[in-house]
Order: C-alpha cells, then sequence, then structure tokens
C-alpha cells in the first residue's frame, strides 16, 4: 500500500470492525499480509536503489498513520537514504500533523488552516526544493496550501520520486 | 440533600452493569526494579536531590552535629523549631550551645502556637528513609514530630541515616512494612524546596512550602 | 445545514482563540518544553511502554471492581477517622462541601488545586454563599485574579506570559509593585497567601490517588500549597471523581512515576501527601476533621459501556494536551468546557451530553499523539470516533451516549449514504471517478470545497482514473 493511512486501515482497523463476524479469520490473514510500500521494498525486497538523478534537497513529512499507527518512518527514511544525491532536511515539527485529517478539514476548517499554515511555514524554512510523503491525503492539503501562498516548492509522493530518481528523469 | 441515597444509588448504578467480558485487565508486567549498592544509593539520592536543589552533605555520624552548627553559625535565624521528645532532638538538646540560633521546641498544639509556626526561620526533623531511584526523603510525622516542622519555616533540614536509603518506592513499602504496621495520620515524600513553575514554565524554588532544604546523610 | 449550538459556540471560541497571537506564542513554546522534559524523561522507550502498560493494568483492575473497591474505601477511610460522603452531581457535592462549611462558621476556604472543584463551579457556588474560596496553586491564583478558569488542567495559567501576569498583580494586589522577574512574582503570591494559610477556616483539595486497601488519600504537589490546605486548617475536605480508587498501595508508585513523569518531565513532584486520617490522639497538627466527598456527576454512565469505560483510566496527567496539535493552538478555554484537549473532548461529551459537548469529538485530526503519550492506553481515537458516530446516531445508537443523535440531518445521512454505497458498488465507484477526473475542475466552491479553499488551492483531478491507468497497461483488476 502506498499510503500510510490506507495500510492502517486494512491492516489494523479491518481486524477490530470485524472482530466476532464470521469472515474475522480470514479478515486476520487478509491483515497480516499488508505491509506499507517502504516497508516492503526495504523488509521484504531488501531493494538498493541508484540515485540517477541531480543533486536535491528535499524535506519530509511524516503523516500520522505511517508514524503511529504504520510505524514506517524509519523504512521511507532508509529509501531517502540509499539516494546519495538526495539531501534530506527533517522539519522542525515532523511529529506533528499537518492539519487534513479528512473531513476535520471541511469540519474544523479554521483549526485546519491554522495547523497547515504553520506546516507550511515550517516546509519553507527547511529550503528544500520538495516535500515528500507516502501519503496522499496530507499532499493535498499541503499542495494546496503551498499553492494558495504561491510558494513554487512541489510536493511528492515518495513512491513516485523514487521512480523518478532511479530511472534518472529530471 | 439525598446523600444517603446517594451512595445507594450510585453504587447500585456501577453494580448493576452486566459484565460484558470486553473490559479486560491486560497482564501487568514485572519491571525489575533499580538494584543498587549502598554506595550507589548513597550518591544517585544525592544527586537526585541536588538537582532540586536540595542541599545535601554525607557525612560520618559522629561529625555530622559539626556541619549543623557551622551552617547555622552562617546565618541569622530567628530559631530552629526541633521535636524534643525524639532521638533527634535529645541529641540537639544534648550538644546545643552558644552562638546558634535558640532550639523551639514543637510541643504545643498548633491552635497554640500557629503565629510562632509561621514566623520561625529554620524546622529540623528525622527522616524515616528515602527513595534513591526518584530522589526523594519519607518523612512519617508522629505525635513527637509533627507534620507542620518540615512544612511553615523557610529552611527544613533533615537528618537520614544512609541505612535507610532504598532503591525505589515500591521497595520502601514492602521493606519497611507500611501495610503490616497500618498507614500513619500523614506520610510525605519530599524531594526538594517547594517549587513552581506556573508562570512561562520557569522553574523558582521557595513558594508556600520551605525556600530551602537541606539534608544530612549519616554515614 | 443549521449549526447546533454547541458548534457555533466553539467556531467563535476558536475563531477568537486563533487570532491572539500572543496566547499562541505562549502556548507554542510552554507545549513544545513541557513535551520535551517528559520525552527526555522517558527517554528509554521500551521501559516507558513496559511502565504504561502496567499502569494501564493498574487503572483497568481497578476499574473492573469500582463498586467492591469503592465500598472498601469508604469502609477504610471510615475506620480511619475519615468521613465519606457520596454526591451524584455537582450540586450534591456543592451541598455537602457547604453543609460542612457552615456546621463549622466556616468564612474563609483555602484551596488546593481540584479539577473536581472546577467541575462542581465550586469557588463561585460558595461565593454565592457569601463564602471566600480563595485558590492557593500559584497558577490557579494568578487565573482566579483574572477572574478566569483553568485553561489547563496541569499548569493552569499557561496561557499567560509573565508581563500580563506581572500587570495583573500590580493592579489587583494591593501594593504590590510592578515586576516582571518570575521570582518577585512568586515572592508576591508567598506573601499575600501566606497569612491565608495560617488563618484559613477549611482547606479543600483534590485527591489523585484514593487507596483503597488502606484508606489512604494520596496528593502530588511542588508548591507546599496542597500540604498547607491539608495540614494547617481545623478541617480537610477532599473531593474526588469515583474513579480515583486504585486497589492497592504498591499500585501507587507506577502510578506516580507515570504521573509526574508525563505531566511535567520530573521523576517525582517535591511533596507527595499521603493522607490517611485526621489528627489523632496526642498529635500536635493536622485537621481534627477530614471529609471525603466521591462524586458521581455522570461518571457511572460512562462505567456502564465497557469500551467507554476506559476514558476512566485517565489519571489527569495531562500529557494529552501537551503534545495535541490542536490544543496548542487553541488553549483551554476554546474548548468552553472544564476538562479541554483530548481528555475533553472524551470526557466532556460522554459527562455533559452531546447535545452540549459533542462538538469536542470534532476537534481532532485522528493524528494519535495523545494515545502516543498516553500513561495509561487510553484508546482516544477509538472513543473520539464512536463519539462522533453516536452524534449522528439517531435510533440505531449502540452506546447510548447521552444526547445521541442530535445532529442527525437527513442531508448528512443521505450523503454518508451515498458516500458507502459508492464505495460498496465498483460500477458506481468506477463512474463516480471517470465523472471527477472529467469535470472535477469545475465543481462550485461550496459547502466543503468552499472551507478547504479559503486556505488551499482546489484539489486537482487526474485526468485519468487509476482503474484506466490501469487498464491501459493490460491489468485486470477484476480478479
Amino acid at each position: 500500500m502506498p499510503s500510510g493511512s490506507c495500510a492502517g486501515v486494512l491492516k489494523h482497523q479491518y481486524p477490530r470492525l470485524f472482530a466476532g463476524q464470521p469472515e474475522e479469520e480470514e479478515v486476520r490473514r487478509f491483515s497480516s499480509r499488508i505491509y506499507e510500500l517502504s516497508e516492503f521494498l526495504i523488509k521484504v525486497l531488501n531493494v538498493r536503489l541508484e540515485d540517477r538523478g541531480e543533486p536535491i534537497k528535499v524535506t519530509w513529512h511524516s503523516s500520522c498513520n505511517a508514524l503511529r499507527e504504520m510505524a514506517i518512518i524509519p523504512y521511507a527514511k532508509a529509501l531517502l537514504r540509499q539516494l546519495e544525491r538526495v539531501e534530506l532536511v527533517e522539519l522542525q515539527n515532523e511529529r506533528e500533523c499537518c492539519g487534513f485529517g479528512g473531513t476535520f478539514s471541511v469540519k474544523q476548517p479554521a483549526i485546519s488552516a491554522a495547523m497547515v499554515s504553520d506546516k507550511v511555514d515550517d516546509i519553507v524554512q527547511t529550503g528544500a526544493a520538495r516535500v515528500l510523503s507516502t501519503d496522499c491525503g496530507c499532499l493535498l492539503n499541503i499542495s494546496g496550501a503551498l499553492g494558495y501562498r504561491d510558494l513554487k516548492i512541489p510536493t511528492q509522493h515518495l513512491a513516485e520520486f523514487i521512480l523518478e530518481r532511479t530511472h534518472g528523469q529530471n | 440533600m439525598m446523600t444517603a441515597n446517594a451512595r445507594e444509588n450510585i453504587l447500585s448504578r456501577l453494580r448493576a452493569i452486566p459484565t460484558h467480558g470486553r473490559y479486560t485487565v491486560p497482564e501487568a508486567p514485572v519491571i525489575a526494579g533499580l538494584a543498587l549498592s549502598r554506595e550507589e544509593r548513597i550518591d544517585r539520592l544525592r544527586r537526585m536531590l541536588e538537582v532540586m536543589h536540595a542541599e545535601v552533605q554525607v557525612v560520618a555520624a559522629r561529625e555530622w552535629l559539626g556541619e549543623l552548627k557551622t551552617l547555622l553559625r552562617t546565618r541569622a535565624l530567628n530559631g530552629l523549631l526541633y521535636a524534643p521528645a525524639t532521638p533527634l532532638g535529645a541529641v540537639l538538646e544534648a550538644a546545643w550551645e552558644e552562638g546558634l540560633p535558640p532550639l523551639v521546641p514543637y510541643v504545643e498544639p498548633v491552635e497554640q502556637c500557629r503565629e510562632s509556626l509561621f514566623t520561625i526561620d529554620a524546622g529540623i526533623t528525622s527522616t524515616r528513609g528515602a527513595i534513591a531511584e526518584t530522589g526523594a526523603l519519607i518523612l512519617w510525622p508522629s505525635v513527637a514530630e509533627p507534620r507542620l516542622m518540615s512544612l511553615t519555616p523557610g529552611l527544613h533540614i533533615a537528618v537520614l541515616e544512609a541505612e535507610a536509603i532504598f532503591n525505589t518506592f515500591a521497595e520502601a513499602i514492602d521493606r519497611q512494612g507500611w501495610l503490616e504496621q497500618g498507614m500513619p495520620t500523614n506520610v510525605l515524600l519530599i524531594s526538594g524546596p517547594s517549587k513552581t513553575a506556573d508562570i512561562e514554565l520557569t522553574l523558582t524554588f521557595g513558594v508556600h512550602g520551605p525556600k530551602e532544604l537541606v539534608v544530612f546523610i549519616l554515614q | 445545514m443549521a449549526k447546533t449550538e454547541d458548534v457555533a459556540i466553539f467556531e467563535r471560541n476558536v475563531a477568537k482563540a486563533l487570532g491572539d497571537g500572543q496566547l499562541r506564542r505562549n502556548l507554542r513554546s510552554a507545549m513544545a518544553t513541557m513535551s520535551q522534559r517528559r520525552r527526555t524523561l522517558f527517554a528509554d522507550t521500551e521501559a516507558f511502554e513496559q511502565l504504561r502498560t502496567l499502569g494501564q493494568s493498574i487503572r483497568r483492575r481497578a476499574l473492573s471492581q469500582l463498586p467492591e473497591l469503592l465500598e472498601q474505601l469508604e469502609q477504610r477511610c471510615t475506620a480511619n477517622g475519615i468521613q465519606v460522603h457520596w454526591a451524584e452531581t455537582a450540586a450534591e457535592a456543592n451541598a455537602i462541601v457547604l453543609d460542612i462549611l457552615r456546621r463549622h462558621g466556616a468564612t474563609r476556604v483555602i484551596k488546593g488545586k481540584s479539577m473536581v472543584s472546577e467541575e462542581m463551579h465550586l469557588n463561585h457556588f460558595l461565593e454565592e454563599q457569601g463564602i471566600e474560596a480563595l485558590e492557593t496553586d500559584l497558577g490557579e491564583y494568578i487565573i482566579q485574579l483574572d477572574g478566569e478558569t483553568p485553561s489547563h488542567i496541569i499548569v493552569p495559567a499557561i496561557h499567560k506570559n509573565k508581563d500580563q501576569i506581572a500587570h495583573l498583580f500590580h493592579e489587583r494586589i494591593p501594593d504590590a509593585p510592578y515586576t516582571e522577574v518570575v521570582e518577585e512574582l512568586n515572592a508576591i503570591a508567598r506573601g499575600e497567601l501566606r497569612e491565608k494559610f495560617r488563618t484559613g477556616d477549611v482547606g479543600v483539595s483534590g485527591v489523585n490517588f484514593a487507596v483503597a486497601e488502606t484508606g489512604t488519600l494520596c496528593l502530588v504537589e511542588n508548591e507546599g500549597n496542597g500540604r498547607m490546605c491539608t495540614t494547617a486548617p481545623p478541617v480537610h475536605i477532599a473531593l474526588m471523581g469515583l474513579e480515583k480508587v486504585v486497589e492497592k498501595l504498591q499500585d501507587v508508585p507506577p502510578l506516580l512515576r507515570l504521573l509526574t513523569g508525563s505531566a511535567t518531565g520530573q521523576p517525582i513532584t517535591t511533596y507527595f501527601n499521603m493522607i490517611t486520617s485526621p489528627r489523632r490522639s496526642g498529635e500536635l497538627d493536622g485537621p481534627h476533621e477530614v471529609h471525603l466527598v466521591i462524586l458521581d456527576n455522570g461518571r457511572s454512565g460512562i462505567y456502564a459501556d465497557p469500551e467507554r469505560r476506559t476514558t476512566l483510566q485517565c489519571i489527569r496527567c495531562g500529557a494529552c494536551l501537551n503534545h495535541c496539535p490542536i490544543y496548542t493552538r487553541l488553549g483551554g478555554h476554546a474548548y468552553g468546557h472544564v476538562y479541554p484537549g483530548p481528555i475533553g473532548s472524551i470526557l466532556t461529551p460522554q459527562l455533559k451530553g452531546l447535545d452540549e459537548a459533542g462538538v469536542m469529538a470534532t476537534a481532532s485530526t485522528f493524528c494519535g499523539a495523545c494515545e502516543e503519550v498516553c500513561p495509561v492506553k487510553i484508546p482516544f481515537t477509538e472513543i473520539l470516533r464512536m463519539l462522533r458516530n453516536e452524534a449522528y446516531a439517531r435510533d440505531e445508537s449502540e452506546h447510548e451516549v447521552q444526547g445521541h443523535g442530535y445532529r442527525y440531518t437527513t442531508v448528512e445521512a443521505l450523503s454518508w449514504k451515498s458516500w458507502a454505497l459508492y464505495n460498496t458498488s465498483p460500477a458506481l465507484a468506477r463512474i463516480g471517478a471517470q465523472m471527477l477526473s472529467k469535470f472535477g475542475q469545475h465543481l462550485p466552491m461550496i459547502g466543503p470545497l468552499k472551507e478547504w479553499t479559503r486556505v488551499r488551492t482546489p484539489p486537482p483531478f487526474a485526468p485519468k482514473t487509476l482503474h484506466e491507468l490501469a487498464q491501459q497497461r493490460g491489468l485486470d483488476d477484476d480478479r
């Protein structure tokens, strides 16, 4: 799963959701096979990435589900470290939520706005040319807020970034 | 007021709940406590108390009175509150001399001496033990050694036998048999002079309790 | 869609809090410091995990035999000479306190920090009866001077900086000089309160843990004001929520460590005060009477549901507040209720009913920061999710939270039904996705999209759906 939050639902929420149901066992087997992408690349495929891109400075946003529910941030960062010409500058409050939270972003728009605005400030401060993450919800939120402030710092999913670097585009 | 009913109502509401079996109690992990040597315990206690701004002196049992006198002579104190009916009290009385702040006994009920309790500069108490892990003295106030002695004076001096330093709080409760002998009116753990961080989290010492804590650890 | 009243009030509070730059700066730095101190103390994450499993186990063991332990506590306390009172509601608890005060002709009450007393609005109640109730914890003293309520359950005046406190003291305390030096501000408060400690008629305190085995009331504090309130006056009244009981004396050390470490990153507080009886024969000080008021005020309702019961595991350390990205931005007052932050968001809607405080459950992104630090492993996100469901559960409420279904509207119910249908029907989902990728850019900026685009550009839609891309590559997704 190229997403901490989707993987979290399938891996951790499904067994709870189906507890006491006839499908419980089947769901448990299914959930035990779920990996988040970066964990899968490192732990199962044991990949070695070859960096073919130009030097670039990036920053990393840890989505809450990737960080806490799935605890896969070490794998994602291990992948980035394999890319020789990629410099990772960490966000000041990396462990803090970007304020997306699904319906939260429209049910509590003011708080959500304050949170994403602080996140954007932190991103700007890193001087990074790109923001990477494993979760599209966060990326949607952050890129929307960056765009709104006319900041030309693209956001990108880790999978896409790896593909780009290892295929020598850019 | 229906307080008699309140008890029955509350308890019957709590009891009426069917056991769903969904509220389970996870097995308690067994956590190995600290296991320090005697010297390490003294050292750790001293360090932890000092971090909390207590002044700690580790001294030989026959030298501590000299150290106490030296400390008291350097300060202009209006008196030293003490508990005459304790072994410590007897030692102090026998050793007291000119040039030291007067020994003031705590022998009357607080109702009769409230004023002086709240104005005396210093108080000295024994301790029942200490906890190395977190750094804390155990005080066990009694008929002979009342509770306010370690609270109202600006300077609290505590005397501790090095033998009575335990690794952990749990060990102290266990080894001293708190349960078996029954809890006294009041037990206190004290880890330093009174402090607060309520203004901008700025740690400052000496709020409502003692401003200074001096601990003599007797070897 | 008409807004429910709790939502409207909360939105106003949020706008006010977010607009207060000073507040946000005060909070941000304070919460960062508290989180950092906690992290330093519990640096060994494996050891912490073990310790909090123990903490969870102790609290769950206590709650799983709550009625028995409360009876045992009452029996032991009574045997020790502590007078035990039971109150179903805050009003009853206030009446009990007043009755005790009246019997002693008390006019001056000195108070140690107690969140239960805040829940009872005790100060306000006593004032109406002509009784002075003075807060003596420095933070509580500060906010009482300013006519405010606590904004944090551990550091109640954390929303104020020293300049604000300097002005407050100078204006409200007779003869207090203007000073921004924290030590001097402390000294002013010490001087003011010392006289009150000496002359107070009755001391009121909370309870951190009540030990059933021995009938012992435990109080955690740093300042010494708690000891003053429970030792100097002739009468001491302790207030506790009925969940505060623990089974054994040996349950106390791990909980104490978890409490002080989680709250402020201290291995232990300056004072840990264990009270087992009033003054005994021959003793020279301590109160002649100790009263314990055990308050329900909605807790037994929470207890009734095994999933909601986890809420009562809380030991009020405040770590969930310190780590909450939303609390950090709003502060406690915006929540509009006594208990703010994540614990407030799960506790208050259950204590007061969803119709009064249900909005608090929406003040979370489910980021899980609270759960990660909770020393007794309260499953915050699960409870929040359940409360949100209950807010819409008109008829089919599973957990029977008071006020359930208060936000039910046909429009929202229909939208979620459609969403469910959309996601369980592959054909519908495929068509929907295609529509969005074709026409998504032209969606009208109303409803959720209007809120979204206040600070963000509209979401871009991919020109082709994942299904289409997969099909192009010859993948068949129907197996």
